[in-house]
């Protein structure tokens, strides 16, 4: 067993691997930036040592300095969590070279997935369904021309998107040929700017797919496993926001073929540890390999919820080089579990995010209620992470039964001194469309969620109650609010053209 | 009891609201006076940000938080944000929206991606001038109306603080029609 794991990350996913590492004994290290001084990861752990700097890349991304920190203070192992360091091979060797155990998959496997376009070739050649495209030769200047041939013979729209890429990052929908040439430019600057490769490839876009993907497992031995899918088609500009399982569109005969092409893709690139096979679905019910992601993702709870299993946990042991703790045929699935991602964010001034010191802060709880969360009262949401707080995750007998505790959960979340999408999230779980399972990853491009709920007639008002509870909290603050405080920089903000359009661009 | 005002975002008029104790033996039994109405209303406050209220039998959960010279409250899962009026701000007049924007302000703290303009440049509507980039998303700020650059405050890679004039501009003399017509 381990005895020491530091966590390379920040946040949500820190404070959950934590939980893990302190129920198996194992001492939990943390590093921190300078932003993330007082943050709840580092209140989670036994030690913590500090990144210099507040960027990402002076900080959670130096893998140099983190294994530094592990060598010099006695760390057996390094989980990487999600983003950041976890899927760069390059840190997974350096840790290897270090005698440190990278908690993940070998840099050989995030090799051949990390590349989509080495990913798709290898899989298609073992039989797993992909995407028409093409990926050619790229030079520093694509020849425009011959890839606007290649457009062509695939047929718009077609999908820019990098071979790096990740996260909707660097990928653009093209919808006719003369609007090829800038989308190419715009997405490889992307491209090169967040993953230091300009290569593009080039895939058909299938309309209203849905997004499955499913939770797969190697260990050292050569065991590979399914743990059912997650649908996590309900996305802002390709940025999951709600993940479910089952999906409400899988017949049992369409999983069990998509749960094998997910075990015929790991064993075609040799997968060790933790991993997901993202599909597209079409409407006719056929399937289409999007890409592997190396790393434990997101919304892994909803997994965790409806088997039991912790996958962290699984993890561990299998980077100790032990066989999977399940067989596939252990593995069965029960009830439905669905996960929002809470986010500091405006939904109300086009998803702007919101940076600030966070007030109150009450996370729903209850039965079969989990929330995963980063924040606490006091911390500060700074504008050099991701600004994901939270993740609530509900688990019910049915999906209805999970949908309605969902509600009842986002009713109670109690977020102030940032704006949060709460109450985006409580409206679209309203929805008619996503009530019946009819989903699709455009589904938030083509219905309007009310931002909040206090606008759903489309008009604000107050209620008695509200401004009986501010003008008693005020009392109890001694009046000092009453008197503050111009508004300097924002009443000009408020008369600025791009608060009323949607300015942030999809990336 | 000191009369509070509050606005609501959008509103054109602040509410009043003032507070007076009903009952000396109950702490929280209060007359909440808004607009023309009295309004009977039990208050349970929980250290000074979060609480319960009854009024007519009903059961509110509240939190407040201050700042800003605003307040924000959260009731019954629902957040409202309250201005609180400064005094001496200026009322009435036409609404700034109708007059051409003269500068170019970062909505959000960000990194300089690109400037696509110098000093002296004419723009169309529209035309994008400044990509930020901010929590891994792009965003482009583009032209509100016709115009000159009279001056540029920022570099590429440089970090800015929220409300940071970006871009001094001159709106050409036609604009307003223009994007009336448009």
């Amino acid at each position: 067993m381990f005895r020491k794991v530091l966590i390379a990350n920040r946040g949500e996913i820190a404070v959950r691997v934590a939980q893990t590492l302190r129920e198996m004994g194992i001492i939990v290290v943390a590093v921190y930036s300078a932003p993330d001084r007082a943050s709840v990861h580092v209140a989670c752990a036994d030690e913590a040592y500090p990144l210099e700097g507040k960027s990402a890349v002076e900080t959670y991304l130096r893998g140099d300095k983190i294994i530094e920190i592990a060598k010099s203070h006695g760390v057996d192992a390094i989980h990487p969590g999600y983003g950041f360091l976890s899927e760069n091979p390059e840190f997974a060797e350096a840790c290897a070279k270090a005698g440190v155990t990278f908690i993940g998959p070998s840099a050989d496997v995030m090799r051949a997935t990390g590349n989509k376009i080495v990913a798709k070739t290898t899989l298609a050649k073992a039989g797993v369904p992909v995407v028409p495209g093409w990926s050619g030769e790229q030079d520093a200047e694509p020849d425009v021309k011959a890839i606007t041939k290649e457009a062509k013979k695939i047929g718009y729209p077609v999908l820019v998107k990098a071979a790096s890429g990740g996260g909707g990052k660097g990928m653009r929908v093209v919808a006719c040929e003369k609007d090829l040439a800038g989308s190419l430019e715009a997405a490889r600057r992307e491209a090169k700017s967040s993953f230091g490769d300009a290569t593009v490839f080039l895939e058909k876009f299938i309309e209203r797919p849905r997004h499955i993907e499913f939770q797969i497992f190697g260990d050292s031995h050569g065991n590979v496993v399914h743990l059912f899918e997650r649908e996590c088609s309900i996305q802002r500009r390709h940025q999951k926001i709600l993940e479910e399982t089952p999906s409400p569109a899988l017949t049992p005969e369409l999983r069990k073929q998509m749960g094998d092409a997910a075990v015929a893709a790991a064993r075609a690139v040799k997968y060790t540890n933790a991993g997901t096979v993202e599909f597209l679905l079409d409407e006719d019910g056929k399937f289409y390999f999007l890409e592997i992601n190396t790393r434990l993702q997101v919304e892994h709870p909803v997994t965790e919820m409806t088997l039991r299993h912790d996958l962290v946990r699984a993890q561990i042991l299998i980077a100790l080089g032990e066989n999977l703790p399940f067989t596939q045929d252990e593995l069965a699935p029960d009830g439905h579990a669905v996960e929002v991602r809470i986010y500091a964010e405006d939904a109300a001034s086009g998803f702007l995010p919101s940076t600030g010191t966070i007030g109150s802060y009450v996370p729903a709880a209850g039965a079969n209620i989990r929330v995963d969360s980063g924040v606490t009262e006091g911390s500060e949401v700074s504008v050099f992470y991701d600004p994901m707080l939270a993740k609530l995750i509900c688990f019910g007998r049915t999906r209805g039964e999970a949908l309605e505790r969902l509600a009842f959960a986002l009713d109670s979340f109690v977020v102030l001194g940032v704006t949060t999408n709460i109450e985006f999230l409580r409206n679209l779980i309203e929805h008619p469309d996503f009530i019946t399972g009819n989903i699709h990853t455009n589904f938030l491009d083509q219905n309007r969620i009310a931002p909040t709920r206090d606008r759903v007639d489309g008009k604000a008002s107050i209620p008695d109650e509200v401004l009986i509870a501010a003008a008693v909290t005020i009392r109890e603050n001694g009046r000092t609010a009453s008197r503050a405080v111009g508004h300097g920089g924002n009443a000009r903000l408020k008369d600025a053209p791009w608060r009323s359009g949607d300015a942030w661009r999809g990336a | 009891m000191s009369k509070l005002r509050f606005q609501a975002p959008g509103a054109s008029e602040p509410i009043e609201v003032s507070l007076e104790r009903a009952d000396p033996a109950h702490d929280g039994a209060m007359i909440a006076r808004i607009a023309d109405a009295a309004i009977s209303v039990d208050v349970e406050h929980r250290g000074s940000s979060d609480g319960w209220l009854k009024v007519g039998g009903k059961v509110h959960r509240y939190y407040a938080h201050t700042r800003d010279g605003g307040v924000e409250v959260w009731l019954d899962g629902v957040t409202y944000k309250l201005e609180v009026p400064n005094r001496s701000r200026r009322r009435g007049g036409s609404p700034a929206s109708a007059a051409p924007i003269d500068q170019i302000v970062a909505p959000m703290p960000g990194t300089v991606l690109k400037v696509n303009v110098a000093v002296g440049d004419s723009f169309k509507p529209h035309q994008p001038l400044v990509i930020l980039e901010s929590m891994k998303m792009e965003m482009t700020l583009s032209a509100p109306n016709a115009g000159t650059v009279e001056a540029v405050h920022c570099k590429v890679g440089e970090l800015v603080p929220l409300g940071t004039v970006l871009l001094a501009l001159k709106a050409a003399p036609s604009t307003a029609e223009e994007n009336d017509a448009s």
